[in-house]
């Protein structure tokens, strides 16, 4: 036998409400872990839409260069080495400006004019190591400056080449 | 009875609840957006140990957890309604066996003029342009590639792997204690500190503004020479202060404010008191090596160290007769180039050298540092520039004595100036001369020190903190708008 139990319409908004809002939490709290994943606060792991994987992939092959970060090796030494300032200076030289333009310029619903960007806007890290073994890392921006990175690091905080 | 009091008090508990599940209070969510294919990136199956408090089973696991650190590191220091998404993969990119691209990062959109904006006409980093909106103001259906992300970021997958900066891999544990290796958490807090905000989107080798619009990073960005902030100046006024060494300085009143607890107090300098036709204040770099500069400092005569019969090279050999009566209890004036920094300020040491200038080869502007290491040195010495070397040189007047020139120095530090800001505590941006793309502008100059997140080196004392007193780039992002 059913028992019926008379709720006010407000009660039973409210308790579809706060159903509505715990579960939304305790979905959020007790969705399942992958073994070895970390749940840190203010991160949420998603995976991309196949859709997205394809943009993505598709948008980084038509893209101009971002910017990164870079290593160098002493060929004699096998250690990591700090680009010379004549390298800086080659670097310098061929390097691709950022662009002044965006890839486009759309005008959002929300309001606004917002612009998409190429990868020379972004930073490369690029690593290298000097003749003690040391580790030296740096970023850059653009295509041409990565390239030339790739060949000597660049000024490094204060010690430069050690001759 | 169900009263509207009662319905408050359950809706916020049930908001406290919810707002506890899903963010903390100032706080901003990060989403990592795994864009990698099944089987490879963030998804490599090869088995793992756990390191560094890393708890990953795989070498994919690895790296998300250590993107997740990251992005949980900027998320407890930012405030934002809206999730900031960063596109991310791992995928192999350019590198050799002794050379690698890390990684690469950056905002996909700048937006201006959108409800909230706090200055008109000046483009925002989308995330940041979302937080002062309170709304996502580029979904997925306004994005042309239809990604609805505001970051990209994608980071080499082959490190440390034959070819590729061989067996260097990234450090994955999540402690910093990454000894010689590259720590990707610390990589990844600036990379991500880039697409977040700090960066200009106007080209500082030509000078010119996307679109004909000035960046929110473009109203703090000060040159003490031209007298303006980098949005007030002309295309050409800008290209010139992108080189202007570190004169082009932050105005803004949360790193001011703050960089008095972040850095330490002393600039190092060299002070020409005579010939009066060139005294002033000379950019330095300092030496790795040798006892550290003091105030007030090495005050004294600057003699030239000559070539030499059968010297290699200039300052290269035990010094002969008269360049060690020259230099003995004065500071010698050494050309780079042939041999070591500590090889030439060694000899000059031995024979009996009170300090050492080291003028540069090549031109460029500030002189970048000694490297080096020889724990038998104790004096100072420092790099100067050569235009500076060469005026240093122009001005000398060799007496007969062999022992005078006229060009009296002072090698120490100006206490009442911090390390990586100018006089009235302004931090220093990068803008050596020629333009480095991509370092210049958009990082903290690197006579910083302490060491910051933001500078073109990541350096490998650096914590991973984003906060005073370890770190300037809260303060940063405050001065724009987080």
């Amino acid at each position: 036998m059913r028992t019926k139990v008379n709720v006010p319409r407000s009660g039973i908004a409210l308790s579809v409400l706060l159903q509505g809002l715990f579960f939304a939490a305790g979905a959020h709290a007790a969705a399942p872990v992958e073994a070895g994943l970390l749940q840190l606060p203010n991160v949420k792991i998603q995976a991309a839409t196949p859709g997205q994987i394809e943009a993505a992939a598709a948008q980084r092959k038509n893209a101009a260069p971002t910017s990164s970060v870079r290593a160098y090796k002493d060929k004699d030494t096998g250690h990591f080495r700090q680009q010379t300032p004549e390298e800086m200076i080659e670097e310098s030289a061929a390097s691709t400006p950022m662009s002044s333009e965006p890839v486009a310029i759309i005008a959002p619903l929300k309001g606004g004019v917002a612009a998409l960007l190429d990868e020379s806007f972004m930073s490369n890290a690029v690593v290298s190591k000097d003749a003690s073994g040391k580790l030296q890392m740096e970023c850059v921006t653009g295509k041409d400056a990565v390239a030339k990175s790739l060949v000597g690091g660049k000024t490094i905080k204060g010690h430069g080449h050690d001759h | 009875m169900i009263t509207k009091r009662t319905i408050s008090c359950l809706l916020a508990t049930a908001g406290l609840v919810l707002g506890g599940a899903m963010q903390s209070a100032s706080a901003a969510n990060l989403v990592i957006v795994n864009a990698n294919a099944a089987g490879v990136g963030f998804n490599d199956p090869t088995p793992a140990a756990p390191v560094g408090g890393n708890p990953g089973l795989t070498r994919g696991q690895q790296r998300l957890n250590a993107f997740a650190q990251a992005a949980s590191i900027w998320g407890a220091q930012l405030d934002s309604a809206v999730d900031i998404r960063i596109l991310a993969r791992m995928t192999p990119l350019t590198c050799s066996a002794t050379s690698a691209v890390l990684g690469s990062a950056g905002p996909r959109f700048v937006d201006r003029d959108f409800p909230g904006a706090t200055v008109p006409g000046h483009w925002y980093h989308l995330a940041l342009a979302n937080k002062l909106a309170g709304t996502d103001l580029v979904t997925a259906v306004d994005d042309p590639a239809g990604l609805g992300a505001e970051i990209a970021a994608n980071f080499n997958s082959n490190l440390g792997n034959p070819g590729c900066l061989t067996g260097v891999p990234f450090y994955l544990g999540l402690d910093n204690n990454h000894g010689n290796a590259i720590d990707l958490v610390a990589v990844l807090l600036h990379e991500f500190g880039h697409g977040l905000g700090f960066s200009t989107v106007t080209s500082g080798s030509s000078g010119n503004q996307l679109a004909g619009f000035p960046s929110i990073y473009d109203k703090f960005a000060f040159d003490n020479t031209i007298g303006k902030t980098w949005d007030q100046m002309t295309s050409l006024e800008r290209k010139f202060s992108a080189v202007n060494g570190r004169n082009l300085v932050w105005n803004g009143a949360n790193v001011t404010a703050a960089a008095p607890s972040v850095l330490v107090a002393g600039t190092p300098q060299l002070q020409i008191n005579a010939p009066s036709e060139i005294a002033g204040t000379y950019l330095v770099g300092a030496a790795s090596f040798g006892p550290a500069l003091e105030s007030p400092g090495l005050n004294k005569q600057v003699m030239p160290v000559l070539p030499q019969v059968g010297g290699t090279g200039p300052g290269c050999n035990a010094f002969d007769a008269d360049n060690s009566r020259a230099v003995k209890n004065r500071i010698a004036l050494i050309d780079r180039g042939v041999c070591g920094f500590v090889v030439k300020v060694k000899n000059a040491q031995d024979a009996g050298a009170a300090g050492v200038i080291i003028a540069d080869n090549v031109a460029g502007s500030p002189p970048a540092g000694l490297g080096g290491a020889d724990p038998t040195i104790t004096i100072p010495a420092v790099r100067i520039s050569l235009a500076d070397g060469n005026k240093l040189k122009a001005a000398l007047n060799l007496g007969p004595s062999g022992r005078s020139s006229g060009v009296v120095a002072r090698l120490g530090v100006d206490n009442d100036q911090l390390a990586g800001a100018d006089k009235l505590g302004r931090v220093m941006l990068f803008s050596p001369s020629p333009f480095q793309g991509g370092s210049s502008v958009s990082h903290w100059d690197t006579s910083a020190f302490k060491n910051l997140l933001m500078e073109p080196a990541i350096n490998g004392d650096l914590t991973h903190s984003v906060v005073p007193p370890n770190d300037l780039t809260k303060p940063m992002f405050k001065d724009i708008g987080w």
